[in-house]
């Protein structure tokens, strides 16, 4: 990749960063351009269709259409959803699974689990590789490592031969305890890679370090099934760029909230798996660092979805207990990959109300998507969804619908809620505040899942709310959470991008090793960490990335003997004499019980490693927005009456959210319109704007 | 709209507050739990319930617990009048002829004060590792329930929000695993306050006359919708009956008898025609039996609706004191849930001539069992491993059964990975795989049953085996195949190979192989209607070998050239 070195980026006018987000209906890009005379920071969005399967066509067409001179583009960060679409509609390759022998119907049985359990038609999810490709290799490893019998690798040749015969397209390997020792699936997969070089193939080790041998099969699998389409994908896009005289770097987003290049995300693509809604919770987190929130529950409101993740004492939450098409229906598939702790709900402006055979009334998850959309859109959607209630009830501006760019039919919005009022026998404006009510009550759900469920209290915390619909109900939620405070960003409805432009070059490395905390076992932790260090270094050496720009954060996964939640702890730097360790074991017990409300008196052992290494790759510098002096009543538009649903009807005042300025401030009842969204303040609310053009809304 | 002053947006609303407040109780109990029975297997229980009794929430634990909770309560109060409760209070029981169940769960309850009135009660309900039976666990073999732990009549362990030293002491010193008892115990209390917080801020958010009417409401819809759906079925009796294969000290089987009475809106479950209680504990007080009907009349009638107090309703279950399902003292009971397995699915079978969409052939039918008690050479630590294996199920009208799924008892028990036991344990595993034509074959065929072998690691060591459904292996349904029973053997190909389903500390030593075999789930439909493109996948994938195509499914050879 070309580097732009540091003397051309001095001696351009100006620094140019941008972001592009391939979303399921449009793509985004989003760039900002930072002025070097004036230190001004102008944003500049553009939008193009989606195009499957072909995805880097629209990314390339939003890039031309914006107008920006791709060779002046300094950085592009790229989030996409190529690989979760991949997976759910099914359009990976044909993959095989080459295991231990004995073990090739773990994927198939899973763990045998029936979350729907009044169902005598419960249906597991089907194996993404089917039994007549899982193939067995003799040869067997310890817990801890060490070899039980030796690997046998005649049976190879006549395996590959068959899935060659097969169409096998990708190859997914996983071996037991090949997270203690990898030495047996590297073995096969260098075996492999020699019979078949052209083939696409995956060792779970490559992936994950940790223990489970079924949800390491999964994790290998999934990835083996999408490695070659989102190569393919990679490839053309950086190609592409390149074609059209882009020098700059690119990074693609990661579902850890960092970016990585492109070269090791093709290596392991399933890493891109929530690559979408993973910056936008990395924004929030860099947002409260702004402006000293670092407690923030942060939500994501878009057209299909509501995504919510908690950010504790400025820390986004990374898991690698991360599970696809899990429900209260499903067991789902897990993916072992670090993946930002978020809860996803089928919740968003497009979600449609309908009322169910029994006379209730349900907001989504179907969503109208863009086409035909909501019935507001006057292209032929016959159902009523979240938007046409908020326009019915007056919050969104019927006479500046999406920015002013579409007409908002309100006669199809009638016809839509028509039936659903009189199936609820209410009258319209009644069922329109039912759907908001609802939908306020599935996205307040999802709020307590990430936060109640798992011992943090939302009073706790600040509200960040983004997308093309956070400002709409953030502050109807943080009311009914008890929250004080909520803040909306400044151009929120793009807020994801902003989150790709202040990420760092990211990897989180999870390891299951069982230590005991004898006092004199620090040595044992401390290799252990060493080779996790030294295994990163070498891998960004290999990438040109010189040690010192390097952090690590290093974590102990501790919990008590035997039991199953570990909790991570900081290991402090330096040698963990016994004092060390007694330390690490205190620090466990005061994490634990704040966690889990109590402490136990019983022996603690160690499980393994969470290793965070990180490089700055040249982020955003976010700047103040300058102060015209205009007066608040240069930014008012006529006022208009607002159904505030439980709260009854007011007179609010409506401002134009582009002319806001720092330091102004005003009370609810009032809306604040700009062209990407709508933020409603309620009687009682308080609205202050900050430096950065942020909104602060404060409860009473 | 029924109510009056109450929209049916808020009673949505108030509805699906008490869900997420059960799902929030859940979680503190989950997460805090100490034993992976808890927290990995989910064999535990959450409700929420108003003053007289009635579930406002429930969630996710083990279905056969489906509304048994109240039991508890309702028997407290009997005992120690309306006064008894006092703010603040948690109270545990497990005894087996209140509870139903057997003494390894332990119930926690405490009442709910909002104002000063009392308002409702959260309760749960866990799974202890031991109870200080005979054996680590519970026994196999016990005779009278004095063999099989400690018993709890209600017993306050929070007084006025203070833990009770002494109880929770009692309590473990009373388990092998001292301390793990403990640690549930904490996380049951942690549970039953969430409950209390959580009904105190619904009261205070809503009003309590709002709440009330919403309650009501949604009671009422949940009745309605019921007893629709019971007037559907065709008027009539309906009989079914099966056995398990003895009760763990004999070789008798062991009789369930069910008539099923469907009478306009209403719905009869009759068991008493079943079986005197057994000198073996494979008897259940009648609190469970009811509970296992419950389930029964949930799978066909209401699966989707979540349970609330006005479920039920419309369904009368008899029950036979004295009988292996209204156990009296002092019958033991830890295998309470092995007839209820056959049971729930009995309860199916009769009416699965009128309701052929909603019905499946029988599943492999119980937790089949394997325990292995001993000293890890490791650490020189005792051990035991106790885990419940995954089995076929039957097929129903348009779909196989599941290969390889829990048995319907235990809900979303999820098992216990290799590596993770291979860890903890000194053991091996060799292998789990699906077990070729074990599921009855059919039209629509009967999930596969697994094979799950284990092999010894360390010296000494003892084995506890508790496998069933030999004798009434899982059913089809109209043409369809009986899958394979269960079995179990010991050193298979070595000179002493034995075979057995049940067994008590039977001594193992270094290199013995214990391999487990589950049985498959019951078809649906003639094998010899089978589409031919599902019969070749199942040859190709080995579910079905061409042996079993050529005599059961009638393929014959020129097709399998193909």
């Amino acid at each position: 990749m070309t580097k732009m070195n540091n003397e051309q980026v001095a001696a351009s006018a100006a620094t140019i960063r941008a972001a592009t987000d391939v979303g399921g209906t449009f793509t985004d890009l989003v760039y900002f351009v930072t002025d070097h005379s004036t230190g001004e920071q102008r944003v500049v969005t553009a939008k193009a269709n989606t195009t499957p399967p072909d995805f880097e066509r629209g990314v390339l067409e939003v890039l031309m259409r914006s107008g920006i001179r791709i060779g002046e583009i300094n950085s592009l960060a790229h989030g996409t959803t190529v690989v979760i679409n991949a997976i759910a509609e099914r359009k990976g390759v044909l993959t095989g699974l080459i295991t231990t022998r004995g073990f090739r119907d773990s994927l198939e049985i899973a763990r045998g689990n029936r979350p729907d359990f009044f169902n005598l038609h419960y249906v597991k999810p089907e194996p993404f590789v089917p039994r007549y490709l899982r193939r067995e290799v003799e040869g067997r490893l310890a817990q801890d490592g060490s070899e039980r019998w030796p690997l046998q690798l005649d049976e190879l040749p006549a395996i590959i031969d068959d899935f060659r015969h097969e169409g096998v397209q990708a190859i997914a390997i996983c071996l037991l305890h090949s997270y203690a020792n990898p030495a047996h699936e590297r073995a096969v997969l260098e075996h492999v890679r020699n019979l078949w070089p052209e083939v696409s193939v995956v060792a779970s080790h490559q992936i994950t370090r940790e223990w489970r041998e079924y949800e390491r099969t999964s994790t290998a699998v999934l990835s083996a099934y999408v490695q070659p389409i989102a190569e393919r994908y990679l490839t053309r896009l950086s190609g592409g760029m390149r074609e059209r005289g882009f020098g700059g770097q690119l990074y693609i987003v990661q579902s850890n909230c960092g970016v990585d290049s492109v070269e090791k995300t093709s290596e392991v693509p399933i890493t891109m798996v929530e690559s979408g809604p993973a910056s936008g919770f990395w924004g929030a987190a860099e947002l409260g660092r702004l402006i000293g929130e670092s407690n923030v529950l942060a939500l994501d409101i878009g057209g299909t979805t509501a995504k919510c993740s908690l950010i504790e004492g400025g820390q986004v939450k990374i898991t690698s207990d991360y599970w696809i098409e899990r429900s209260r229906l499903s067991a789902g598939y897990p993916i072992l990959v670090p993946v930002v702790d978020l809860v996803e709900i089928g919740q968003g402006g497009g979600s449609i109300a309908w009322v169910d055979d029994f006379g209730k009334l349900h907001v989504g998850p179907q969503s109208a998507g863009a086409l035909p959309g909501p019935a507001a859109y006057g292209r032929g959607g016959t159902a009523a969804t979240t938007t046409d209630a908020n326009l019915a009830l007056g919050r969104i501006d019927r006479d500046y619908f999406c920015g002013g760019e579409i007409e908002a039919d309100m006669d199809s919005v009638e016809r839509a809620l028509g039936p659903i009022a009189g199936r609820l026998g209410l009258d319209i404006t009644e069922a329109a505040r039912g759907i908001v009510r609802i939908a306020n009550n599935n996205m307040v759900n999802a709020l307590k899942l990430v936060s109640l469920n798992r011992g943090y209290d939302p009073r706790d915390f600040t509200l960040v709310a983004f997308g093309g619909g956070g400002g709409m109900h953030a502050a109807a939620l943080a009311a009914e959470l008890g929250m004080r405070k909520v803040v909306i960003p400044r151009a929120a409805e793009v807020f994801s991008a902003w989150g790709m432009l202040m990420s760092d070059l990211r990897r989180d490395y999870f390891i299951t090793r069982l230590v005991s905390l004898a006092p004199d076992q620090g040595a044992a932790i401390r290799a252990l960490l060493r080779e996790a260090v030294d295994g990163a270094l070498t891998q960004f050496s290999d990438e040109g990335i010189e040690p010192e720009r390097i952090s690590f954060r290093q974590y102990g996964r501790l919990r008590y003997e035997n039991q199953e939640h570990s909790v991570e702890v900081p290991i402090p730097d330096g040698q963990l004499h016994a004092v060390a360790i007694k330390d690490l074991i205190d620090s466990f017990h005061q994490a634990y019980e704040r966690e889990y409300t109590y402490r136990l008196d019983a022996p603690v052992e160690f499980v393994g490693l969470h290793v965070v290494a990180s490089a700055e790759v040249g982020k955003l510098e976010p700047t103040r927005l300058a102060v015209t002096g205009r007066s608040l009543e240069d930014t008012r538009r006529p006022n208009r009456l607002v159904d505030y649903a439980t709260e009854g009807i007011h007179e609010a005042a409506i401002y134009t959210g582009e002319l806001l300025e720092p330091g102004m401030s005003f009370p609810g009842p009032a809306v604040v319109e700009t062209k990407g969204t709508t933020v409603v303040v309620h009687p009682g609310n308080e609205l202050t704007v900050d430096d950065y053009g942020n909104l602060h809304i404060t409860l009473s | 709209m029924a109510t009056g002053t109450l929209d049916p947006i808020t009673t949505e609303i108030v509805r699906s507050a008490f869900t997420a407040a059960a799902d929030e109780m859940n979680a503190t109990l989950i997460r805090s739990a100490y034993t992976p029975i808890i927290y990995e297997m989910k064999d535990c229980s959450v409700a929420l319930l108003d003053a007289e009794h009635r579930v406002l929430g429930q969630s996710a634990g083990l279905p056969i617990f489906l509304g048994n909770l109240e039991i508890c309560t309702r028997i407290c109060e009997e005992m120690y009048g309306r006064d008894g409760w006092e703010p603040g209070d948690v109270w545990i029981m497990n005894d087996s002829y209140m509870t139903g169940t057997h003494l390894n769960d332990m119930t926690a309850f405490g009442p709910i004060f909002v104002d000063g009135e009392l308002t409702g009660f959260a309760a749960c309900r866990a799974h202890w590792l031991d109870v200080g039976a005979k054996d680590p666990g519970g026994p196999m073999d016990s005779t009278e329930i004095y063999q099989e732990g400690i018993r709890l009549g209600p017993l306050k362990v929070v007084e006025r929000g203070r833990q009770r030293r002494d109880v929770t002491d009692l309590l473990a010193r009373n388990s092998r695993f001292g301390y793990p008892a403990a640690g549930d115990l904490g996380a049951q209390i942690a549970c039953v306050r969430t409950g209390q917080r959580r009904l105190e801020a619904i009261v205070e958010k809503y009003g309590r006359e709002t709440l009330e009417a919403a309650r009501d409401e949604i009671f009422a819809q949940t009745e309605r919708l019921e007893r629709t759906l019971v007037a559907a079925i065709p008027d009539g009796v309906y009989h079914a009956q099966g056995c398990i294969d003895d009760d763990g000290t004999s070789d008798e089987p062991v009789w369930v008898r069910v008539v099923v009475t469907v009478a306009g809106e209403e719905m009869t479950i009759d068991v008493t025609g079943s079986d005197d209680a057994r000198r073996g504990p494979i008897n259940c007080g009648e609190a469970q039996a009811i509970s296992a009907c419950r389930v029964a009349y949930k799978l066909l009638i209401n699966p989707d609706n979540p349970p609330d107090g006005g479920a039920f309703r419309p369904l009368s279950v008899n029950v036979r004191p004295g009988s292996l399902l209204g156990a009296e003292e002092p019958y033991p009971c830890q295998w309470y849930f092995t007839p209820l397995g056959l049971l729930i699915d009995l309860v199916v079978k009769a009416l699965a001539d009128v309701l052929p969409e909603q019905a499946a052939g029988a599943s492999y039918g119980d937790s089949m069992i394997i325990g292995l008690a001993g000293v890890d050479p490791r650490n020189g630590r005792p051990f035991f491993d106790l885990e419940p294996t995954v089995g076929g199920w039957g097929a129903w009208q348009g779909s196989d059964g599941e290969d390889g799924l829990i048995n319907n008892v235990n809900g979303s028990l999820k098992d216990l990975p290799i590596e993770v036991l291979e860890t903890k344990f000194p053991l091996r595993m060799t292998e789990y795989s699906f077990r070729a034509d074990s599921g009855g074959a059919g039209r629509w065929r009967g999930g596969n049953g697994v094979i799950r072998e284990y092999t010894m690691d360390c010296d000494q060591a003892e084995l506890f085996l508790w496998f069933e459904r030999a004798k009434t292996p899982a059913w089809g349904l109209f043409g369809g195949g009986t899958a394979t029973p269960p079995a179990v053997v010991l050193n298979p190909g070595h000179g002493d190979q034995r075979t057995m389903l049940k067994a008590s500390r039977v001594p193992l030593s270094r290199g013995d192989v214990i391999r487990t075999m589950t049985g498959g789930g019951g078809g649906y439909g003639s094998p010899t209607e089978r589409d031919s493109d599902a019969l070749s996948r199942d040859i190709r994938a080995g579910h079905v070998t061409a042996d079993v195509a050529r005599t059961i499914y009638g393929l014959n050879a020129e097709e399998q050239q193909q």
